[in-house]
């Protein structure tokens, strides 16, 4: 018997099985692809989806990609290769030849002879032909260029979609300067001012902060994730604050003893000779006294300022131990920039999407036919003003109080819901009633004045507490500013609001 | 096994067919499945009108064989006795001795013409022959000589009179042949050959004893995969209503193939393909045995009948359905 060169066949042949796999894998992987690129399309013009054509290029960079894998992972078996072998017309020879090929006698012999005869013959490779759904292609590439069409229609949601992308980046930005806080405070654990603990947690709220800025597409929700962030670090601040009454039994028979009872920041005076022979000696008493039931902590504390006593500047030293001002430095530092921060996105925020209404848009507003809630209800962006002034333009889709009127809505102001009002807060629709208001009609049909017996916007408010709080805080932050309120204090005062949302 | 029959196996076969083809005019197809069932040792109905040459080619395959051959015409007044044989006593010259006179039964090439016309008695005397190569009378259990083989016919028209065959016996033919009339180019020449002023043919004896049963061991030799097993299967299965998943199964056919039906594909599968001069069986083979070898086999039910719905309808659309 000669050799037989089935193998061979067989494994050229299944590289081009397997390369028709691919090919049509491809096609059918093109097709999910071009649906869902067309839903993408679709979709985008009835919700704001932001980075649509990134996404949609990942759906097509992506689908590829996993029809290919999925096409490496089905490569054909040996047998199944000889099966489609015998397909082409080879009438089951490479079947029966896998079976047999070890077996031996004069029938076996006759039939290797006979496979090598038919595969000298017929070049089996070459029957076998890429077959390619060319339909499926076509209908592919229609569905494909179909939703490119779609893709470039304009829409107002797009638009929206678009804004939001660009505050997306303008935050992702920002998210570059809180790198640089946390570059700042590598540098403050290198040279010891803080712990690696401490620069670790820290590090850990401020790259939370960074991803959530980056997946922000709200000036709004990004001061508000830095509001987040500012607390945390507040709470890691207190986490490692130093245990005051340990440093006060240092101090303990000198002359600061007193207020450092108090308040340990306020050691200030003179820390003379007297004094520091006097910490080290309370020292020595405290670790002959009873130094293995102290904690770790505080037993770090005590070495730490026997050490600082002890050296050349230990004035100097001992008065940053006593005030741990070292943590606090580095948080009230991050602190100051995340508050430049918070308000940028909130002077931002403000006028962020005027922009997109214009000033057209305000002329519309007051004749009661804007639809937009969010348009409209930006298009203003100061509070007091709106309501003070222009009156009707804070409300959405209405012509505010009184229709047409322009009225005086002091008890709205004072109840700080207006802003949300909904038609439960509107006397009347597009006309006056004046049974509910009592006034004088101008020349033009408009209200002069009023005074309306019902409050409104008692009712029917569903305005979010926090809607209150983000105005508060707002203005909170501008007149701290504005008057120059030290650091200290404007912490107190942020504390006050803190608490106060709490409370709520 | 015999080297060189293997390699020969072709060209014999062809060689016995071209013979046989000098009088049997038209009928290759008939002829080739005649000799794959003398080959396989398998036994084969043949269902056809009268006059198509049904008794003349087990005659002309006798001679090109060289095989003993008989006939047994079935009528309904034919007893069993009449074919296997019978016991009788004989004077030997010294006395009164009792000896068995063998039937036509004793024979290689066995012509059961018009078979269900005989009785169903009558026709279970082929049984145990056909199946088993072996007749038994009385206590004495006689063994056929090999080659043996069975062409039982049957004629489709004039049922009056005539017995069906049981299921029992119809499962011990290998194959089901029909003959059909032959069109005009054949008939004209069948006419010209037969009552024209033409010499008798000469035919010359192409293969012995020998040669069949060598030829018989080489197909069973044939290489088979188990591709062409798991379909043989499945075929057979999917002609049970049961176990089908074809709605005309489930509509016409009363009960599917037995397991000889398989064997009998298989086998014939072999041959097929061994005349075609390969060593391993092609699903192509099996789906040509599947006709022969199923059609007697499936049994239809009324509405079959009276929708004309043949059983090799029913093996085309299982064909179709395990494609």
């Amino acid at each position: 018997m000669k050799k037989n060169n089935a193998f061979t066949v067989l494994k050229k042949l299944r590289r081009k099985i397997w390369l028709n796999r691919l090919l049509n894998t491809t096609v059918y992987f093109g097709l999910g692809i071009s649906g869902t690129v067309f839903l993408m399309a679709v979709l985008s013009h009835v919700f704001p989806i932001v980075y649509v054509g990134k996404k949609i290029f990942y759906i097509v960079e992506g689908g590829l990609l996993l029809g290919v894998l999925y096409s490496l992972f089905k490569i054909p078996s040996i047998e199944e290769t000889a099966e489609i072998g015998d397909d082409t017309g080879f009438k089951e020879r490479f079947s029966t030849y896998l079976e047999y090929r070890n077996c031996h006698g004069e029938i076996y012999d006759a039939f290797f002879d006979e496979m090598r005869e038919a595969l000298s013959e017929e070049d089996i490779g070459k029957k076998y032909h890429i077959k390619i759904d060319k339909k499926m292609i076509l209908i592919s590439l229609i569905i494909f260029f179909i939703s490119l069409g779609i893709f470039f229609i304009p829409s107002n949601k797009r638009d929206i979609a678009q804004s939001g992308e660009e505050i997306n980046k303008d935050l992702k930005e920002e998210g570059k300067k809180v790198e640089n806080i946390v570059e700042d405070l590598k540098k403050e654990e290198k040279n010891g001012n803080i712990t690696s603990e401490e620069e670790k947690e820290m590090k850990k709220t401020l790259k939370k902060l960074i991803d959530k800025l980056s997946d922000t597409y709200d000036y709004e929700e990004g001061a508000y994730h830095i509001l987040d962030a500012q607390r945390d670090l507040d709470n890691i601040n207190k986490k490692y604050d130093q245990d005051n009454s340990i440093i006060a039994s240092i101090f303990n028979g000198t002359g600061i003893q007193s207020s450092l009872n108090k308040e340990v920041s306020n050691i200030s005076g003179d820390l003379s000779e007297e004094y520091r022979q006097k910490a080290l000696k309370n020292i020595q008493d405290m670790k002959s006294n009873g130094e293995e039931k102290m904690s770790q902590k505080d037993l770090n504390v005590i070495n730490q300022m026997e050490r600082e006593l002890k050296s050349d500047d230990w004035k100097e030293n001992v008065r940053n131990i006593a005030d741990g001002k070292s943590l606090s430095n580095s948080v009230e530092t991050a602190q100051v920039d995340l508050n430049d921060m918070k308000e940028r996105f909130l002077d931002k925020d403000g006028n962020g999407f005027e922009s997109i209404g214009g000033k057209d848009k305000t002329e519309s507003f007051t004749s009661g036919e804007r639809d937009n809630y969010e348009e409209g209800e930006r298009n203003k962006g100061d509070y007091k003003e709106s309501i003070a002034g222009k009156g009707l333009g804070d409300y959405d889709d209405s012509g505010g109080i009184g229709g047409d009127g322009k009225g005086e809505n002091d008890v709205s102001l004072q109840e700080g819901n207006v802003k949300k009002s909904t038609k439960s807060t509107r006397i009347d629709n597009e006309k006056s009633n004046l049974l509910n208001i009592q006034g004088v009609q101008g020349e033009k049909g408009d209200i002069i004045t009023n005074s309306n017996e019902n409050g409104i916007g008692t009712s029917g408010i569903d305005n979010l507490l926090t809607g209150s709080y983000r105005e508060f805080e707002k203005d909170k932050l501008k007149y701290i500013n504005k008057y120059k309120i030290p650091e200290k204090n404007k912490e107190l005062v942020n504390r006050y609001f803190e608490i106060l949302t709490e409370e709520k | 096994m015999e080297e060189n029959m293997i390699l020969n196996f072709k060209g014999k076969f062809e060689s016995v067919l071209k013979e046989v083809k000098k009088q049997i005019i038209g009928q290759d197809e008939v002829v080739s499945n005649t000799l794959i069932g003398i080959i396989c040792s398998g036994n084969i109905l043949m269902e056809g009108a009268p006059g198509l040459g049904k008794t003349l080619l087990i005659k002309t395959l006798s001679k090109v064989l060289d095989l003993p051959f008989s006939r047994i015409q079935f009528t309904p007044d034919l007893m069993p006795m009449d074919i296997i044989g019978t016991e009788i006593i004989k004077n030997n010259g010294n006395g009164m001795d009792i000896s068995f006179e063998k039937g036509p039964i004793f024979s290689s090439l066995i012509l059961a013409d018009e078979i269900n016309r005989g009785t169903p008695k009558t026709q279970s005397a082929l049984l145990q022959a056909m199946a088993e190569k072996s007749i038994t009378v009385g206590k004495n259990t006689y063994m056929l000589e090999e080659p043996f083989f069975v062409l039982a016919t049957q004629n489709p028209i004039e049922m009056e009179g005539t017995y069906l065959l049981p299921e029992a016996q119809l499962d011990r033919f290998m194959f089901k042949l029909n003959i059909d009339m032959p069109d005009e180019k054949v008939l004209m020449d069948i006419v010209n050959l037969t009552v024209g002023d033409n010499e008798e043919l000469n035919i010359e004896k192409k293969a012995g004893k020998d040669d069949v049963l060598q030829m018989k061991e080489v197909v069973r030799h044939v290489a088979l995969c188990q591709r062409v097993k798991e379909k043989a299967v499945e075929i057979t299965l999917e002609t049970h209503p049961e176990k089908t998943g074809s709605d005309i199964v489930r509509e016409y056919v009363k009960w599917g193939s037995s397991p000889r039906g398989t064997q009998s594909m298989i086998l014939g599968a072999k041959a097929k393909a061994l005349i075609e001069g390969r060593y391993n069986v092609s699903l192509e083979d099996l789906y040509y045995s599947a006709y022969l070898s199923l059609r007697h086999r499936i049994c239809l039910n009324f509405r079959a009948m009276s929708d004309g719905m043949t059983a090799d309808h029913i093996i085309e659309e299982v064909l179709k359905k395990v494609k």
